[in-house]
C-alpha cells in the first residue's frame, strides 16, 4: 500500500476565488524519490503543505501510512510532524536571524522529543553533512547559504522523520553550491531509507533524483509516471513542452 | 568544501557554544546609564535630603539667580530650585515610568494577540485602537479628574489610556510580517506551538521597534505630564514635577530664564539617556549589527 495518498484533494486559499489545487489524487510508495514538476504558481507548494498537514484541503482526503491526515494531526500532531519534515526553499528565510545555529539546529529535538540534545550530538549533525561544529555558535547571517541549506537538512533529519518535503531546496543557491547539496540529499536519502518527494521546476534534477514524476499544472496533475517514462515519452502536451524546453536549454549549456 | 570536517569536535563545539557573550561594548548604552543614573541617584537622595526644605517659602529672595547658597537659584515664592527639582523627579519619574510600563506591557500583548488571531478579529482590533488613539489624553484627563479627582492616578491613568492603544498599533504591523515569514512555517513543522513561535520568534525580532516606542512613551509621558499639570490635573501642590515648576516657570522666561530651562534640562537629560539605553539597547540584542559577532 501506498505511503501517501491523496484522493480528490481541493483547496483554495481564504480570498482566493477558485481552487488552488484542482481535483488532485496521487500516491506515494514507501522509500522512493517523486518530483513534483510544474511552473510557477502550479500549485506546487500547496500540494506539498497539504500532504504534510501544514494546511488542510476543503474537500477530499490525504491518508498517510494508513492513517486519515486530519485525524492523526488532531490526535497526535507531534508525532505527525516527526513523521514528515519539510525543507524551505530559501535558507535564509527559513532561519530565525536571532537564533544561533545551535539553537535553530535544536528545535525539533526540543520541541518533538522534549530533550535538550547536547553539545556532542548537534555537532555529530553538523559533521553529518559536511559542516564544522564550531559553527554552532554562528548567527545564521554567518554562513553562506549552502551552508545554511545544509544546517536545514540537518535540522530536519534530526527527529528521524519518515518523509522528507523539500520544496525547490536549491533554487536559491549558485549553481555550483546546487550539485553538492542535491549530492548530500541523495546520500541521506539512502542512508536513511527516506521517502522524497522533491519540488523542482528543473527537469534535470528531478531526471537525476527522482524514480518518479508528478507535473502539476494549474493547480491539477496533468501527467505522473516513472521518470524514464515521462522524460522519454510525455504523453502531456504540456509535459513535451517542459521536456523540449528542458533539452533546448542543456544542448544550449553544452555548445 | 574548507568547514567540512570529518572528525566529530565536541569540544569545538562546546566552545562555539560558549562563545556567546559577544556583547561588545556600546558607547551609547554606556552614556544613557551615566545619565539616566545620575537623574534616579538624585530621585533616591531627595527621599531622605535635599538642600534646602523644597516647600520653604521665602519671599524676600524671590527669583534671585543661581549663585553659591542656591545653585539653581530660586523660585517665584523663593523656595530653592534645586531642591524642587529634586522632589520633583519623584513625581515625573513616577507617572512616566508606570504609565510607559503598562503601555509596554498592555499594548504589546494586544498588538500581538491581534496579529496572531484572524483577518475578522484583526480588523475590529483596528476599529477599537483607532478610537483609542482619536481620544485626546488631555481630555481624558479632565475627565478623570472630575470622577477619580485631579493628581497622579488620573494622570497615569489618562496617559496609558492613549499609550496602549498606539503601542498596539505599532506592535501589530511588524509582528504579522514576522508570523508570515517562512522560519515561523518552518518553527510549526518542528512542532512549535504559535504561543511558543509569538514569544520566541516574533517579540524578539520586533524588539528593536519596541524598545524606540518605549523610550518615545517615556520622554511623551514626561510632557504630558507636564501640561496635565498646567491644567491643574496633574501633580497638586504641595507635590510638584519638572512639568509643573516649567509651567510655573513660563510668565518668568524673561526675568529669570534659569527658572524655566533648568528643569528643562532635566527632562532633557532624562528623555536622552533613556533613549540612549533604548538605541544601545537595539545593536546590542540585534546579531547582524554587532560588528565583532562571534566568529
Ligand atoms: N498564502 C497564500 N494566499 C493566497 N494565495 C496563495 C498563497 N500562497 C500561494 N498562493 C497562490 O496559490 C497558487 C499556487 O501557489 P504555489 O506557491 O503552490 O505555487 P508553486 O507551484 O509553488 O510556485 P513557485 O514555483 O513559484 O514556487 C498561486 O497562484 C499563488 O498565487
Ligand atoms: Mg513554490
Amino acid at each position: 500500500m501506498a505511503l501517501i495518498t491523496a484522493s480528490n484533494l481541493n483547496f483554495r486559499y481564504p480570498l482566493s476565488t477558485s481552487w488552488t489545487i484542482n481535483d488532485v489524487s496521487l500516491s506515494i510508495e514507501a522509500g522512493t524519490s517523486v518530483g513534483i514538476v510544474g511552473e510557477s504558481g502550479s500549485g506546487k507548494s500547496t500540494i506539498i503543505r497539504l500532504l504534510s498537514g501544514l494546511l488542510t484541503a476543503q474537500e477530499g482526503e490525504v491518508t498517510i501510512d494508513g492513517r486519515n491526515l486530519n485525524e492523526w494531526s488532531k490526535e497526535s500532531p507531534r508525532e505527525l510532524r516527526r513523521f514528515g519534515q519539510l525543507v524551505f526553499q530559501s535558507p535564509r528565510r527559513s532561519f530565525d536571524p536571532r537564533m544561533r545555529l545551535a539553537r535553530a539546529l535544536s528545535e525539533p529535538i526540543r520541541a518533538l522529543e522534549k530533550r535538550i540534545p547536547n553539545a556532542d550530538e548537534l555537532g555529530s549533525w553538523m559533521t553529518r553533512v559536511g559542516l564544522s561544529p564550531s559553527l554552532l555558535g554562528r548567527y545564521p547571517h554567518q554562513l553562506s547559504g549552502g551552508q545554511l541549506q545544509r544546517v536545514s537538512l540537518a535540522r530536519a533529519m534530526s527527529i528521524g522523520p519518515k518523509v522528507l518535503y523539500a520544496d525547490e531546496p536549491t533554487s536559491s543557491l549558485d549553481v555550483s553550491v546546487q550539485a553538492q547539496v542535491l549530492n548530500l540529499l541523495m546520500e541521506l536519502r539512502t542512508d536513511l531509507g527516506l521517502t522524497l518527494v522533491l519540488v523542482t521546476h528543473d527537469l534535470a534534477v528531478v531526471g537525476r533524483m527522482c524514480e518518479r514524476i508528478i507535473v502539476m499544472r494549474e493547480g491539477r496533475v496533468v501527467e505522473e509516471g516513472t521518470t524514464g517514462d515521462i522524460l522519454i515519452n510525455p504523453k502531456h502536451e504540456y509535459t513535451v513542452g517542459l521536456v523540449e524546453a528542458a533539452k533546448a536549454v542543456s544542448l544550449k549549456l553544452t555548445k | 568544501m574548507s568547514e567540512s570536517n570529518p572528525t566529530v569536535n565536541a569540544k569545538q563545539t562546546r566552545t562555539a557554544l560558549a562563545n556567546r557573550s559577544g556583547a561588545t561594548k556600546s558607547p551609547q548604552l554606556i552614556l544613557g546609564i551615566i545619565l539616566t543614573g545620575f537623574v534616579v541617584a538624585i530621585t533616591i537622595i531627595s527621599f531622605f535630603w535635599t538642600p534646602y526644605d523644597p516647600v520653604g517659602i521665602d519671599v524676600e529672595s524671590r527669583l534671585t539667580p543661581p549663585n553659591l547658597s542656591h545653585w539653581f537659584g530660586t523660585d517665584r515664592l523663593g523656595r530653592d530650585l534645586f531642591s524642587q527639582i529634586m522632589v520633583g523627579s519623584q513625581n515625573t519619574l513616577y507617572v512616566a515610568l508606570v504609565s510607559t510600563g503598562v503601555g509596554l506591557l498592555l499594548g504589546t500583548s494586544l498588538g500581538l494577540a491581534a496579529a496572531g488571531s484572524g483577518q475578522r478579529w484583526g480588523a475590529v482590533f483596528t476599529r477599537i485602537s483607532d478610537i483609542g488613539i482619536a481620544l485626546p489624553s488631555i481630555l481624558i484627563a479632565l475627565v478623570l479628574a472630575t470622577t477619580l479627582g485631579p493628581g497622579r492616578l488620573s494622570v497615569i491613568v489618562a496617559i496609558s489610556f492613549w499609550f496602549v492603544p498606539v503601542t498596539a498599533r505599532v506592535v501589530v504591523g511588524p509582528a504579522r510580517q514576522i508570523l508570515a515569514l517562512d522560519f515561523v512555517e518552518a518553527a510549526m513543522t518542528h512542532g512549535r506551538s504559535r504561543l511558543y513561535i509569538v514569544f520566541r520568534q516574533v517579540v524578539p525580532n520586533i524588539g528593536p521597534i519596541v524598545i524606540v516606542q518605549t523610550s518615545m512613551m517615556f520622554a511623551a509621558a514626561i510632557l504630558i505630564e507636564a501640561s496635565l499639570s498646567f491644567l491643574g490635573v496633574g501633580a497638586q501642590p504641595p507635590t510638584t514635577s519638572w512639568g509643573k515648576i516649567m509651567m510655573d516657570s513660563q510668565p518668568l522666561v524673561q526675568q529669570a530664564p534659569y527658572y524655566s530651562l533648568l528643569p528643562g534640562a532635566f527632562i532633557v537629560i532624562t528623555v536622552l539617556g533613556f533613549n540612549l539605553i533604548g538605541d544601545g539597547l537595539a545593536v546590542l540584542l540585534d546579531p547582524q549589527q554587532s560588528k565583532k559577532g562571534v566568529v
